[in-house]
This record gives C-alpha cells, structure tokens and sequence, in this order.
C-alpha cells in the first residue's frame, strides 16, 4: 500500500510528470485534478502518500486533506504550494501533514 | 365846475331918476354902463361894457347923501333875464348883451363862473333864477351822474381784467390739476390724502387694491392711516403722516409689512397740504412698493457677493473677441490679472500657448451655446507655473449684452493628491497581485523543471520527452502570455484622449478585431452583427488605442464563449446607443454565458473560468481601460444563454465641428 501515492493537482501538466516520474521510480500512481475526484478516490483506494496541491479549483487542498483525515485516511500527506503562506501552517497544524513543499518542487526531494 | 348865479333886484323907483342927478361921472369913465332897468331912487348897478374885460357888477347906493360904491361881483358874465331862454328842459341858452347875438348853451364846459341876473321885474327874475338853479342843479346831477357811469365803466373795465387773469390762471390750475388727477389715479404707486386725524379723505384706486377693500375706494374714506402700515392700534410710532401733522415737513419712510403672506418693502412719502392760515389740515401720501426692486437689489447683491467672494475663479468674457470683461478676485489672484490689464486679455491668455488653440475650440463652441462641463485645462498661475484648473461654463446676458461666464476651480493640489494616491493605489494593487503573480509563475515553473529534472535522468526516454515537449512549450507559452498581461496591467495608463467619432472608430475595429478572429479562431459560423443607434458625428472624449485593447480582449472572451457553447447561430451582436447623455457600447453574445457565481469574480485578477488558456488578467486590464477613459463597464450574463458586456463613455456634445 505504501506504494501507491495520491497526486492531486489541478494543472494538467504538472499532474502527468508527477505521474510519469513516480511511476518511472517504481509507484503506482493515482491521479485527481480537483478536490472532490481527490476524496471520492480515497474513498474506495488505499493508498500510503498524497501530494496535495493547495490551489484547487473546487475544494481547497487544506479541507481536501481535513476531510481525507476525517474519512480516516492515514496515509502520509505532503504539500505541494505555489504559494507559502504562514497561515497555512496554522491551518493545517493538526492533520499531520508529514512536509509542506514549495513549487517548483525537487523531484529528488519528493522521491524522499 | 358849478356856475354860481345871483340876482340883483332895485327898487321900485324909476331907473332915470338916480341917472340924471346921481350919476357918478367917476363910473362912467371906469366904463362902467347904468342897468337901466335896475336903477331905483337910492341905488343904481352898473356893469361893465368894455368886450376884454369881465363883467364888474357895481351898486351905487346913496346913503345919508353920500354916494356908496360896492363891488358886488367882479368877474362874472352878465346875464339878462330878457336874454335867456330856455329851449328845452336840460338847456338853457344865453345870449351875451355884447357879443352879438350867439346863443350860449349853459353847460358845465362853457358856463360861466358867476351869472348875474339883473331885472326889476322880481317874479320873472325868480323864476329865471329858480329855472337857473334847477338846471344848474340837473347839470351837476348830470354830471356826478355820467362820472359815475366813467366810474362804473372803469372798474367794469377793471373787473374785466381780473376776471381774464382768472381765467387764465384757472386754466393753468385745471391743467396741473389734471396732470395730478392723471398722475395719482393712473400711477402704479399709491396715492392717498389723509385729514390731520389721520384718516383717509381720497384714495387712489392702488391704494384700496392693496390695503382696502378691492375695487372699492370709498370704503376706505374715513378709516385710519394704519391700514397702510399694518398697526393694529392706531398710529404706529414712527407714523410718517403723524410726523407730518406735528413737524410741518415731508416725510420719506422704507416700510415693510406681510401683505398677503409675503413680506413686502414700501417707500411712503407724506407731503403737508396747508390751509389758507398756514396749518397742515391735510396729507398727502404716497406709496411705492419696492418689493421687486428690493428682491433684485438682494439677488443682485447675492450674486455679487457669489462672484466677489467664490472660492473659484470667475471669467465674464466677450462671446466674440474672448476678451475678459470682468474677473472676481480669486481670478485675478490665481491668474496674475489685473483690473486695468482685462481690457488687453483674452481668455486665452491665461493659458500655456501649447493649450490655446483647444481652448480656443471649447470657448467658441460655448459661445455658439454649445457646453463647457467639467473640463479639465492647464492654466498659468500667477507665479507663471501651470495649474490645472476644472471649468465649468455658460452663456448668460449682461446689459444686454450675451457674455461668456466660466468658473475655474483650481484642482491642481487635488490631482496631484490623486496621482500620489492613485500611484500608491497601484502599489498595493500590483503588491497583493504579487501573490498571485507568483502563484501563478510558480505554477508554470513546477513542470518545467520537473520536465528538465526528467529528461535529464539517465533512464529518460525519448518517449517521455515526445510526449511532454508539446505540454511544456504550451507552459512557455502560458508564462510568455502570463509576462505580457502583467506588464500590460501594470503598464502606466495615463490616457492620450482626443475628440474620437464614435461611428468609424467602432466600425472600424470591428471590421478588423471580426475579421481577425473569424480567420484565427477556427470559428467561421459566428454573425457579426452591428447595431450603430447614434448620430454619424457623435464623438467621445478617449484614447482610442486603448478602448482598442478593451475591445479586443472583449471580443476574444466572446469568441471563446461562442466556440464552447454547443448552440445553433453563434453571434456576436455590437450595439451602440445614445442614453442619458452617455454613448452605449454593448458586446452581445449568445456564448456560454457566465456561472452566478463567478459573474462578481469576472474582473478580479487572475479570476479566469478558462483554465489553462487563461492569465486572469484579461477582464481586468478591460475594467482598467475603460475607467481610465471615465468609462463604465458591467457585465450581465446567463449560464447557458450569453452574455452581455455594456460599457458607457460621457459624450461629448457640440464638438463635431472641432473634431472634424
């Protein structure tokens, strides 16, 4: 399980390079371009990382991961933010959120 | 002169007695004739017979002997009785005993001063002598009789005189009479003639319109003074007609009074009429209601004080030469003018040369009655910098003549206030889209190097970088537009306005904008259609390469709508229209339309619905546009239907010809 990773992002692009490089480096990759595809997924498929993109054109990704962590989602969370706020930090202080990761990313650094 | 007569009689005796023995021979030599007829025994008369001398009547008498000569007349005319006659009842003839045989008519020119009537007959004597007296007392009567009737005629002729200059001076009273009776009853002032009781004997018909009972004069005839100055107790202090009655002098007054729920001005006189003896039994009063003349002076005074004392400038110039007529204080302070140098200035002088060939436009344009509203204009100060100054003008008469009259506010402070705020504006505007500018370039620089960091693993195949080279170089792409939209919103967008026809600038962009995305978007189906409401000469005041920016982003976003929606007809509808002194500008689309919610997002930044192929800044940049022109813009839209984008620009009225 800990094999299988979350992508949630909304911009095509990014979404299928994270795709392609997570599975180049050996992982099963889900995919979801907004919020709600995002929860419906972790409603049914396991899975043990999620890369969460903040700026969704639906939900927002703190509530995305607020309502994965109510649904009793375990898996390893990371952030990854065009935009660094301070007030995030606040708002996600309490979901366990294993790192926040500022665009653009590393690809090493999230194979980590 | 009244005759005097006297009768002589002698004595019975003959006359011829005395003369033989008596007679003096003394008389006869002094030429003195014997009365025959009158000589008795003891006297005899003698007269005088010589022609040049008057008649002597002498009386001889003999006394104890002795002869006695008395002079009883000396002087008068001899009358013998024989030579009288009396030829009818008021003349009596004489004929004198030695002057032939002329009748003498007895009158009061020719009579003589003494008559003698000499006879021995007495009885005829008397009545020759009572005759005598009684014509002679006719005469006289005659006489006092016809200076009477001189008399009589002479004051007759007197009275005459008098009753002509009567006349006369009655005819001049009968005029100035009818001028007053014309003045008093046909005047627009109140007249009215007031006893020393102070109550009214006359009125004219203006006073009984005004303070009386209407139309009815003479019920006013009796009543007391104060109905024309509104006391209710009887004469008010400073009663002008009172003053009269106790000083003996004219009065003049400025009243006031409510008068039919209006407070009116009254200018009395009171004039003392006197009596033969010198007393004021009688006034003359008369009233002028100032009232109008009074609200003018006030409104004249106003506006005096509004002109002196506005913090604005103010201009009275010429229509025709410009030249300034008049300029308010604030003006000659805030445009170095001085009242001896308006004579020499035109309202152009007071701007920058660069600026006087516009300004020339506007001011005629107002002369020719067209508007000056609001317009924004360099003009030099005092101290020889620009100011910028807001005008306001009009057209209004001054001594008949029509004059240009235009206020000047200075906003030179203001606008500078303005640009300070509006740049720091931006400021904040540009810092909180930093944010999202970097949100933004953020996001399109995660694939680009997750893409490097890929191809430049060592297991990377030319499969991977096929299939991510398109998407990536789209990325570019997106980052390109992203630069490009970001310094266009930032881009400083002071306009460049000029006088702009509506009617070919819009024609022509949307033969242009039309024809270019009819070719590039794929989507040759979409109508263009136009809708051109307004006049062939009807300007805005714009930069015309900007609203062409705004239109273009308008019309792409309508292209884009039209190619996403799946109905029938695609068209792009562009209206224009006149409304409420504003030009209207509408962009119709029968396109996709906008979600309700999203519809208040339309004009954020970076709000875009469009994905991918969006900055965000696209409507936003539209918004900046149009306001920068002093434009309006809304956007009114129906998921599923269309939508509608409306833009108003103030239009600028009159000014086809300087455009032209």
């Amino acid at each position: 399980m800990s094999k299988r990773i979350l992508v949630i992002e909304d911009e095509p692009t990014m979404r299928l390079l994270l795709r392609d490089f997570f599975e180049s480096v050996g992982y099963q990759v889900l995919d979801a371009p907004d919020g709600q595809t995002a929860l419906d997924i972790a409603d049914t498929e396991p899975f043990g990382l999620a890369f969460v993109d903040i700026n969704l054109p639906d939900i927002s990704g703190d509530q995305v991961m607020r309502r994965m962590r109510e649904r009793g989602v375990s898996a390893e969370l990371v952030v990854l933010s065009g935009n660094l706020r301070e007030s995030y930090e606040s708002k996600i202080s309490d979901l366990r959120v294993h790192e926040v990761l500022e665009k653009p990313v590393d690809l090493l650094v999230l194979q980590e | 002169m009244q005759p005097n007569s006297e009768l002589y009689r002698a004595s019975a005796r003959p006359f011829e007695a005395i003369l033989a023995s008596d007679c003096p021979k003394s008389l006869m030599e002094a030429g003195l004739h014997r009365a025959a007829a009158l000589t008795g025994a003891n006297e005899s008369y003698w007269w005088s017979e010589l022609d040049d001398r008057p008649v002597q009547v002498t009386r001889l008498r003999i006394l104890d002997g002795e002869a006695v000569l008395d002079t009883l007349v000396d002087g008068a005319e001899l009358l013998c009785v024989e030579n009288v006659v009396r030829k009818n009842p008021n003349a009596l003839y004489w004929k004198h005993p030695h002057q032939g045989l002329h009748w003498h008519r007895v009158s009061a020119k020719n009579s003589p001063s003494h008559l003698v009537v000499l006879s021995d007959k007495p009885s005829l004597a008397e009545s020759v002598q009572e005759q005598l007296q009684e014509l002679l007392a006719l005469i006289h009567l005659k006489e006092s009789n016809l200076q009477s009737l001189e008399n009589a005629e002479d004051q007759q002729r007197q009275f005459n005189r008098w009753f002509e200059t009567m006349d006369s001076q009655i005819r001049v009273l009968e005029r100035e009479r009818q001028k007053l009776a014309g003045l008093v009853h046909k005047s627009d002032g109140g007249a009215a003639v007031l006893g020393s009781d102070l109550r009214f004997r006359w009125v004219n018909p203006v006073i009984s319109e005004n303070f009386g009972a209407k139309g009815n004069p003479a019920s006013m005839i009796g009543s007391h003074c104060n109905a024309i100055c509104e006391s209710e107790d009887g004469p008010c202090e400073r009663c002008p007609v009172k003053q009269v009655v106790e000083t003996g002098k004219v009065v003049h007054q400025e009243r006031t009074r409510q008068l039919a729920g209006e407070k009116r001005y009254f200018y009395v006189s009171a004039f003392p009429i006197r009596s033969p003896e010198g007393n004021v039994d009688e006034i003359l009063t008369t009233v002028q209601d100032l009232t109008d003349l009074e609200t003018l002076r006030k409104s004249e005074a106003r506006y005096q004080t509004l002109f002196e004392r506005s913090t604005d400038a103010i201009l009275i110039a010429d229509t025709q030469s410009l030249q300034i007529l008049m300029a308010n204080p604030q003006a000659q302070a805030l445009m170095n003018l001085s009242e001896s140098s308006l004579v020499e200035t035109s309202l152009l002088d007071i701007h920058p040369e660069d600026a006087r060939e516009s300004m020339a436009g506007h001011y005629r344009n107002l002369a020719y009655g067209g508007k000056l509203n609001d317009l924004e204009m360099e003009v030099l100060g005092s101290d020889g910098t620009q100011l910028t100054c807001n005008a306001s003008g009009t057209l209004f008469d001054l001594d008949e003549k029509r004059v240009i009259f235009v206020e000047y506010r200075d906003v030179t402070q203001i606008r500078k206030l303005q640009g300070e705020l509006a740049r720091a504006d931006h400021l904040i505007t540009l810092g909180t889209m930093n944010a999202g500018i970097a949100h933004e370039f953020k996001n399109r620089l995660a694939p680009l190097r997750a893409f490097a960091q890929l191809v430049t693993q060592d297991s990377t195949t030319l499969k991977r970088v096929q299939k991510f080279g398109p998407m990536i170089i789209r990325e570019v792409d997106r980052l390109g537009a992203l630069v490009r939209d970001v310094l266009d919103y930032a881009r400083p967008q002071s306009p460049d306005p000029g006088l702009v026809a509506v009617n070919p600038l819009l024609a022509g962009l949307v033969e242009e904008l039309g024809e270019e995305f009819l070719t590039t978007s794929g989507n040759s189906d979409v109508q263009i259609k136009t809708q051109f409401d307004i006049p062939d000469d009807l300007c805005v005041f714009l930069d015309a390469e900007q609203i062409r920016r705004a239109f273009i982003n308008i019309f792409k976003n309508s292209f884009e709508a039209l190619e996403k929606s799946e109905g029938s007809d695609p068209e792009l509808l562009i209206s224009c229209s006149e409304q409420n002194e504003q030009l209207v500008i509408a962009f119709h689309d029968n396109g996709t339309g906008i979600k309700d919610t999203d519809q208040s997002r339309v004009f954020d930044p970076f709000f875009t619905t469009k994905g991918t192929k969006g900055t965000g800044l696209g409507m936003c940049i539209v918004k900046s546009l149009v306001e920068t022109n002093d434009g309006q813009i809304q956007i009114d839209s129906e998921w599923g239907k269309g939508t509608e984008v409306e833009m108003q620009f103030p239009i600028c009225r009159h000014s086809a010809r300087t455009a032209a």
